[in-house]
């Protein structure tokens, strides 16, 4: 009976642990968070994308790329077979230019973009705690940007990729700004150990 | 006898009348017409609202279709109340896809009722299922985004563009900063704004 307690205490203990230790270790591996160097230039970079077709749908702030599917943002890189991305009326506007005319004319804001279907988001040559430079990729069947919360939810078997550093989740929420991460039944693997926190 | 030739006399006076009637016919319909440098408003059927001006270099109407080139379609923002506020853009072309936020921005300075701009090299357009399709090159053009392809197809009542291949869009930094926590003063409340539209 008491060793039954101690092996349910244990089994606690560990699981915190490993929790722990796997969410703080890919914390550190600054996935999907902006690098330090001119982040001003690259936000005024405009965000391409290449796909095979795609809907407009103006009566409902909608657009859907489709088939082969590839962004190229300051920020980082997506491929996926299928995004949508949803438009809402501007909340706030962006600094005043001085010229009311332009002021006045308030567009659309992505609030949302989904990707669907083999997504992988790239974090090209990003500088680690050593120094090197290392490329920083994940991987799901799908992945929801929220723009308003700074957060990507994957999900469907999704997997983070930072040099030698892998963590695998039953879902993955990156929060972009702040750089935290949050795994739900996740698996951990770094430099050759292998952490649960199942 | 007689009765046999009567009915060839108003057999053969019915087919001169048709012959003569037809071509006539067409002009009142305007079936055959053809038209240069024009400009066409289509309004909702639901409300009468304005919801696009086609501009275009020729068309031709052969029934139901119309074939159109250089067809430019300007999308009018929902808005729009006063019908002064819509100025002819019948001489715009689309600017490349290179084009920085601040020439965007004044692009669309003075372009207030737009809300959207579709360009192409020629394009057919179904009356009836009020329909605009074409197989060349198309350019669309918004504040937020601007979009390139090859072929398209649009629904004036639904809104609707579809663009069928060869897709590049770039998506302009200041649609993406505005979601962001970080960028910009507090949100403003949106002023009150009227939807009556002014019917033609």
């Amino acid at each position: 009976m008491t060793g039954n307690v101690y092996r349910k205490i244990g089994t606690a203990l560990l699981t915190a642990c490993l929790l722990s230790f796997s969410v703080e270790s890919f914390a550190q591996l600054q996935l999907f968070s902006s690098p330090s160097k001119n982040k001003k230039e690259k936000s005024d970079e405009p965000t391409i994308i290449n796909s095979d077709a795609m809907d407009i749908d103006m009566a409902n702030d909608k657009v859907t790329l489709l088939g082969n599917v590839d962004v190229q943002d300051p920020e980082m890189g997506i491929k996926c077979r299928k995004m949508i991305i949803f438009l809402g009326k501007s909340s706030k506007k962006t600094a005043s230019t001085g010229d009311a005319a332009r002021d006045e004319q308030s567009g659309k804001e992505v609030v949302r973009i989904e990707c669907i279907g083999d997504v992988v988001i790239t974090r090209n040559q990003v500088e680690n705690a050593n120094g090197t430079k290392e490329n920083q990729q994940a991987f799901a069947g799908k992945a929801v940007y929220e723009l308003k919360e700074d957060s990507i939810t994957l999900t469907e078997d999704p997997v983070l990729v930072s040099g030698p550093n892998r963590l695998r989740g039953e879902r993955i929420i990156l929060h972009t700004k702040t750089e935290r991460v949050l795994v739900f039944k996740g698996v951990a693997r770094t430099k050759g150990k292998m952490l649960n926190n199942q | 006898m007689v009765k046999t030739a009567g009915k060839i006399f108003w057999i053969v006076l019915l087919m001169l009348g048709a012959a003569v009637h037809l071509p006539g016919a067409d002009d009142m319909t305007g079936a055959a017409a053809s038209l240069k440098h024009f400009a066409l408003p289509e309004y909702s059927r639901a409300n009468g609202r304005l919801q696009f001006i086609l501009y275009g270099e020729t068309a031709r109407n052969l029934g139901a279709l119309v074939f159109l080139t250089q067809p430019k379609v300007d999308i009018v923002r929902n808005e729009v109340s006063n019908i002064l506020d819509i100025v002819s853009l019948a001489n715009v072309l689309p600017y490349p896809l290179t084009w920085t936020q601040g020439q965007v921005e004044d692009f669309w300075k003075d372009k207030k009722h737009s809300q959207a701009l579709i360009f192409a090299d020629s394009a057919e357009y179904d009356k009836n299922l009020r329909m605009l399709r074409g197989d060349s090159p198309v350019h669309y053009r918004s504040r937020e985004m601007s979009v390139d392809g090859v072929g398209f197809d649009a629904d004036q009542d639904r809104k609707f563009v579809h663009v069928r291949s060869k897709v590049r869009v770039v998506i302009y930094p200041d649609a993406r900063r505005r979601s962001a926590p970080s960028a910009g003063p507090e949100p403003k409340k949106d002023q009150e704004q009227k939807t009556n539209q002014e019917k033609k």
